[in-house]
């Protein structure tokens, strides 16, 4: 297909752009974004967003195209903080911001090649899966904290703090810790994010992310000094390959940094929303009764409403998507949300539907060489924090279904969700 | 053979992925679309053939 902005004079952004206010930060956008991007999929497939400066993907063919050519849609530069350091404001020598440059999330073969062969085994289905006890005990000792009360904040008494003390468990780091983290990622992703924002929130957000990082290295120095059974540690163990040079510490900061951002908000997001469907479609009563159709359900929450909405690529070579020409050195922002309702890739794709046969081929995890290594613990958190739900509020409501979002045009997180239940 | 793009996990049919319930013998094609990469958990379409 080839669109009029193809036509000489007419540069990519188009003299009639379709979409010129389409603002992923805009309430209304954030919070209903699926019926104007289903007309941007069918006319205006990939289209400029000029407040934020980047190209806007929508179709799924056009993010799988995206995601399995890492040389041509790079990884280098993709993610990083949009709100400018505060003047006067010193960065301490070896913090990865404001790029998060050893993060995984920000490099291309041959260093992400190295950097996931040394990180994956820590991070691996079956070095998780023994994590699944104490995961249990965090969800059952968060609801019993509240199940006398009748009602909750699902979001901030539950899912943030599974979210966060989960990822205290892996990490080993201390539990008291653990409500740090949220605070810290918060200031992550609002840095990376939502670009409009006053100079004193700019300088709060940075200073917390400076301290998040002194943090992190101290923590990664004493397990130097003394490793224990945990992730810090597993990412410390020298590789059997000896050929591979090891992590070093600046690595391993950047990476536990970019694990807690990107495993936090996430997962908290994706129990939230799927118990929010599940009351949203009737299903509830019948998933507490019969969990056999629970893998399909949770894979379901994450193609229908999903968790990051959409992610950057830098375009590292003249290139052509859905008929559009987007020249070398374009940001662009891949929208897995559109992606996963894009009527050519599934059908009836704004239905709840556990049961499409293509179910798994969402792309709320990403795909190809940058697909999620956390996706393994946040299925498995995910699964147990909506299991011990089921199991000890069975019979929940939710009394309003209207969810209001964090500004965010990655992960947009809903602020609260209240449930009520007969105590 | 194919390989996981994500994290290179090599399926060998020879081998199967009987803790997921793929015997040994089974061909990729005819693995189930929800199977999964017994090691990072990403999608089938996320595998590519190896050359021979």
């Amino acid at each position: 297909m080839t669109t009029d902005s193809d036509k000489p004079g007419c540069p990519f952004s188009g003299d009639r752009p379709l979409f010129p206010d389409f603002d992923p930060l805009v309430p209304d956008h954030e919070q209903d974004p699926w019926p104007l991007l289903t007309r941007a999929r069918k006319e205006q497939p990939v289209f400029w967003m000029p407040h934020l400066n980047m190209y806007c993907v929508t179709r799924y063919e056009d993010v799988r195209t995206i995601q399995k050519d890492p040389e041509t849609f790079s990884n280098v530069g993709a993610n990083v903080m949009r709100v400018p350091i505060p003047e006067g404001l010193e960065i301490p020598p070896g913090c990865p911001f404001p790029s998060v440059g050893e993060g995984l999330a920000n490099q291309d073969a041959p260093v992400h090649t190295r950097l996931r062969k040394l990180m994956q085994p820590a991070f691996s289905r079956p070095r998780v899966a023994p994590y699944a006890p104490q995961i249990e005990q965090i969800a059952q000792r968060l609801i019993n904290s509240f199940i006398n009360d009748g009602k909750a904040d699902l979001v901030g008494q539950f899912a943030n703090q599974m979210a966060m003390q989960t990822i205290a468990v892996a990490l080993g780091f201390p539990a008291k810790d653990a409500a740090r983290f949220r605070e810290w990622t918060d200031q992550f992703f609002f840095l990376m994010g939502t670009p409009d924002m006053a100079e004193d929130e700019a300088r709060r957000l940075w200073s917390g992310l400076i301290e998040w990082y002194l943090y992190i290295k101290e923590m990664v120095q004493s397990r130097r000094v003394e490793p224990k059974d945990d992730l810090v540690s597993a990412l410390m163990v020298p590789p059997e390959d000896e050929n591979i040079e090891p992590l070093n510490d600046d690595e391993i900061v950047a990476n536990i940094i970019a694990f807690i951002a990107a495993g936090t908000d996430t997962t908290a997001i994706f129990i939230t929303q799927t118990v929010r469907l599940l009351h949203a479609e009737g299903l509830w009563d019948a998933v507490v009764k019969d969990r056999s159709r629970l893998d399909r359900i949770m894979e379901e929450s994450l193609r229908h409403t999903g968790v990051v909405r959409g992610l950057n690529r830098v375009v590292t070579k003249d290139t052509e998507l859905s008929g559009v020409k987007i020249p070398a050195g374009s940001m662009i922002y891949w929208m897995g949300g559109s992606a996963n309702r894009d009527e050519e890739q599934f059908e009836d794709p704004d239905r709840f539907d556990p049961d499409r046969k293509n179910v798994f081929e969402h792309v709320a995890f990403s795909g190809g060489r940058h697909f999620c290594m956390g996706a393994p613990l946040a299925r498995l958190e995910a699964k147990i924090a909506l299991n011990a739900l089921f199991d000890l509020i069975p019979n929940m409501r939710i009394p309003e279904q209207f969810v209001e979002y964090h500004p965010n045009f990655i992960t947009p997180a809903p602020i609260k969700l209240m449930i009520e239940w007969e105590v | 053979m194919w390989t996981c793009m994500a994290c290179g996990h090599v399926y060998d049919p020879a081998e199967g992925d009987p803790d997921s319930g793929i015997p040994p013998g089974t061909a990729f094609e005819d693995i189930p679309e929800d199977w999964l990469c017994p090691v990072c958990g990403a999608r089938k379409s996320d595998f590519e053939k190896l050359e021979d």
